[in-house]
């Protein structure tokens, strides 16, 4: 078996994890933040367009709409997940003695 | 989108499985239709579907699942017609033979089994995308 297909996975294809540097960090974890907002918005309005056509009967596919749903609730979590650990960031900087 | 992939790849996939079914389905329900004399009987459709692109680099970055290029079609089997001697029907021809639609119940009903199997593979591939993403929002938690 080659493993050409999986050399040819571009790793600088995928976002990177860590911010650049300290200075650019803030400016750029709040951009990162909004844009994460607007597509779980965006998501959660293909979730509910998706369940609006299950209701009226127009839907072609199930799987899209459970898809969609699926995502949708992912999205959330992320959101969600992202909003617990800023907070705990922030205490564990708030708490340090001066 | 990056993690979001794998779900258009499998919605790809489970669009597929349920063409199938739906073509055995359409199979199964002409294999009793006769056709009057002259005129051809039901052949059997089967779906021909051609992968377009097989560049795995691109296929990552697909945005959605009707995007994933496949060349799917509807082929009509050409098969010789099912002759039952059977002179009073309407539809029997000069000899007393009536030509039924040449559909193999059996190959139809593998094909829903098939069908039925690969859709439950892709359910299973989005699942465990789901399952993997939930357990990465996991990091760093609980402490």
């Amino acid at each position: 078996m080659s493993l050409q297909a999986i050399q040819a996975i571009d790793l600088r294809a995928f976002p990177a994890t860590a911010p650049a540097g300290a200075a650019s960090a803030a400016p750029g974890f709040a951009h990162w933040v909004s844009r994460e907002l607007s597509s779980l918005n965006q998501q959660l309005g293909v979730a509910e367009q998706g369940l609006q056509r299950l209701a009226s009967g127009t839907a072609t596919n199930l799987h899209e709409v459970m898809l969609e749903l699926e995502q949708a609730r992912l999205a959330m979590q992320v959101a969600s997940q992202v909003r617990s650990r800023v907070l705990e960031a922030y205490q564990d900087v708030m708490r340090m003695q001066v | 989108m990056d993690y979001r992939a794998v779900f258009q790849i499998a919605a790809a996939g489970m669009d597929l499985e349920k063409r199938r079914v739906e073509v055995a389905a359409l199979n199964l329900a002409n294999v009793h239709t006769t056709a009057p004399d002259g005129q051809l009987a039901y052949a059997a459709q089967k779906l021909v579907a051609k992968p377009l692109q097989v560049d795995f680099n691109r296929a990552l970055d697909l945005a959605g699942p009707r995007l994933l290029p496949r060349d799917v079609r509807l082929v009509a089997s050409e098969q010789v017609p099912r002759l039952v001697h059977d002179p009073g029907h309407p539809h029997a021809n000069a000899q007393g033979f009536v030509a039924y639609a040449s559909i193999d119940q059996v190959t139809e009903m593998a094909s829903v089994s098939t069908a039925l199997r690969a859709y439950e593979a892709n359910v299973a591939v989005a699942s465990t995308a789901r399952a993997m993403a939930m357990k990465a929002l996991d990091l760093g938690g609980q402490s």
